[in-house]
């Protein structure tokens, strides 16, 4: 009888404390919202070069708002380790994922246009066009330059192992409007906006953490968080994220974009 | 009026015009107290972080100096001196050779050979803004990216030393860069250690003006190498300069590295025909070089090697003319600035940015290629792209089933060869010689 008491609490203790340390973790949530009137994206330059991108409607990704909502995409947000040392991460997410991140050449345009990989993950550069691709990997700073031709069809690895400072963008050199761009942080915590402008980053640390905010049209330094008007000094913003959700709305005004 | 003007400010035309000329005579011998630094970088990374960089700027520069030295006495950092594998990778004998004022002794053994041949172009530091670059087209090669475009191993991985010492001999065809195959062998060993040693140095700074602006709030005053921790947190202190340290030594290993990464180069088949060698040959062998050159037309305008998308269906250069190169990547793209957008480009411009251009692809028909005419150094080109710029890797089989076999890749290079030779357009059989096709 002994033991089996001794077993339900064992049972029971170790339950609570699993649910203390989940309970320890924040998890964020960031809408990204325009102010004004999204600029009509424009044509890209230079498809009438190749016959079959050329018979494609190719507009800039460079920045991309959501019609109906408003929201911007492609707004990346990460743990800014200028203004705050990681001391530890959630153990869920302290792997490395083990799965290759996919970076199709389709349509004439790279898809995703945002990648975020991890150190020790590899990109797989794929051709889904009938068209001959290259993908140029020259952006890096720490990462070993490589830039390869993609004929229709084919794939190729590029494994990334070492963490980039910034973001560091991907070309293909037949087809210069083509633009990926790689998050390489050396930790779980980034996040980037879908086509609603949501993203979400799970199990954070608590309190004080800094993030740094990424566009690749705009330098966003002055929003609106949750209809308080806020400056982002540095391109970096402090929040008090508590246990749970915490959830913040961000509206841009539109003449940050370029 | 005019002409008493004219006649009274004749004495100090003449003096300033004679201080003009001796100054330039003399500007050889001027000391040079310091590098300059690499502020259109820096302004890239005032944009990315919105914080101000002069203080990281100020603070590379001092680290800089206290390891690789000045203009006139520069020094191979003592940690790298210290370090079996990278000791030999720069002499400190040859540093000084090509360093300093350009003088020279009875023997006529030269000395301060960098300004003697090369700052004029690439300039003291070495960014390829000396005076004469912005007439230059292209522009002079800036060192301190450490990406070299004309070399024996994969696109990321540096030159080696014989990479470099070919550049100095042979010149690069269809540039300003020529040949100093005149010098002699110990004056071109100095400039290539020297060479070498600035891209080090300038990549070094850029590492760490990149560290500054990722991990340090500088309006905080927080530094990369803080004195004042010396005494209150030795352990932090350490572990700065640990990291500056390690910064120099992986950039001083990426070179090391490159003779084990040289591209092997597959032979061609024995019977391999060659373009020039067997134009003039027996039958056979011009049959085989004809179907070479055939092969390798279709895989210049196939799916593959894709060249005609660049190069052009005519192989002129002008298929995709709207790209740069990363040298104007590093600061335009990167910083999130349009090359052709005037406005935002000027700051750059101002802090000595020279104005983008866009990266042409070759014309092949032209028969000059600047990394060298012989068919391996083609053969290099194709199957290593061309770093820094949008040329691309050809895969090779069978690590990349869609890629060229060798013997492939030897087909393009006869119908590269050939190409300088081809005619655009070729005389249908129906239209007499003596009458126009399209009057």
């Amino acid at each position: 009888m002994k033991t089996v008491f001794a077993i339900a609490f064992l049972l029971i203790a170790g339950g609570i404390s699993q649910f203390a340390c989940a309970a320890d973790w924040a998890d964020l949530k960031m809408t990204f919202v325009l102010k004004g009137t999204p600029p009509k994206p424009s044509a890209v330059v230079g498809k009438e070069r190749d016959p079959i991108c050329a018979a494609l409607p190719i507009l800039s990704e460079s920045m991309l708002i959501n019609a109906k909502n408003n929201g911007i995409q492609n707004v990346g947000f990460y743990i800014d380790t200028r203004n705050y040392k990681i001391k530890e991460i959630h153990p869920d997410l302290k792997a490395v994922p083990a799965n290759k991140v996919v970076l199709d050449n389709k349509n004439c345009v790279f898809v995703p246009h945002v990648l975020i990989v991890r150190p020790g993950q590899t990109i797989t550069a794929k051709n889904s066009d009938k068209t001959g691709h290259n993908c140029n990997f020259s952006g890096f700073f720490n990462n070993t330059a490589e830039n390869f031709a993609l004929p229709p069809g084919a794939s190729r690895d590029k494994i990334i192992d070492q963490p980039e400072r910034g973001v560091s963008p991907v070309d293909c050199g037949s087809h210069p409007w083509m633009k990926a761009y790689i998050i390489a942080q050396d930790h779980p915590y980034v996040g980037l906006s879908n086509a609603d402008g949501v993203l979400s980053i799970a199990k954070l640390p608590t309190g004080k953490v800094a993030f740094r905010v990424w566009h690749e049209n705009a330098v966003i330094d002055e929003v609106m968080l949750n209809g308080k008007k806020a400056k982002w000094d540095k391109a970096s913003l402090e929040l008090e994220l508590k246990i749970g959700m915490n959830e913040y709305k961000v509206e841009v005004d539109a003449a940050r974009f370029k | 009026m005019n002409r008493l003007r004219n006649h009274s400010s004749g004495p100090l035309v003449i003096t300033t015009l004679i201080a003009v000329a001796v100054s330039f005579l003399s500007g050889c011998e001027v000391p040079i107290a310091s590098f300059s630094s690499n502020l259109v970088f820096a302004k890239r990374l005032e944009i990315d972080s919105g914080m101000k960089m002069e203080p990281a700027v100020n603070e590379t520069q001092s680290i800089l100096a206290e390891m690789f030295g000045t203009p006139d006495q520069p020094t191979w950092p003592k940690l790298l001196s210290e370090d079996q594998e990278l000791a030999g990778l720069v002499s400190q004998q040859r540093l000084t050779r090509a360093a300093g004022a350009v003088r020279s002794d009875q023997q006529d053994n030269h000395f301060g050979l960098f300004r003697e041949h090369c700052v004029h172009c690439h300039s003291v530091v070495g960014n390829g803004v000396g005076p004469t670059s912005s007439f230059l087209n292209p522009y002079p090669r800036d060192f301190r990216m450490g990406i070299f475009k004309f070399k024996t191993t994969p696109k990321g991985k540096k030159p080696t030393r014989e990479d470099v010492m070919r550049l100095l001999t042979e010149g690069i065809m269809g540039t300003s860069m020529p040949s100093f195959r005149l010098l002699k062998q110990d004056d071109l060993e100095a400039l290539t250690d020297y060479a070498i040693y600035l891209a080090i140095r300038g990549e070094v700074e850029r590492r760490l003006m990149m560290e500054a602006a990722s991990e340090l709030d500088l309006d905080k005053g927080e530094r990369l190498l803080d004195p004042a921790l010396k005494e209150s947190a030795p352990d932090d202190y350490q572990d700065q300069l640990r990291l500056i340290e390690e910064t120099v030594t992986k950039v001083a290993q990426s070179w090391t590295g490159a003779a084990s990464s040289v591209t092997k180069v597959e032979a061609p088949p024995a019977d391999y025909p060659l373009f020039g060698r067997d134009t003039a040959g027996s039958k056979e062998a011009q049959d085989r070089l004809g179907a070479s050159i055939a092969n390798g037309r279709s895989i210049f305008h196939g799916k593959i090697a894709n060249c005609a998308s660049c190069h052009g269906n005519t192989a002129m250069g002008d298929g995709q003319t709207n790209d740069y190169d990363d040298w104007t990547k590093d600061w335009t793209i990167l910083a999130k600035v349009d090359p052709r957008d005037k406005e935002h480009i000027q700051p750059f411009l101002d802090v000595g940015a020279l104005k983008p251009r866009n990266i042409l692809p070759r014309n092949l028909r032209s028969g000059i290629y600047r990394g060298g005419s012989q068919p391996v150094d083609l053969y290099h080109r194709i199957v290593q792209g061309i770093d820094g710029t949008p040329m691309p890797a050809v895969g090779l089989k069978p690590d990349n089933p869609q890629g060229l076999s060798t013997e492939e890749v030897w087909d393009l290079v006869n119908y590269l060869l050939s190409l300088p030779y081809e005619h655009i357009t070729q005389q249908s059989s129906q239209v007499p010689p003596y009458q126009r096709e399209n009057p």
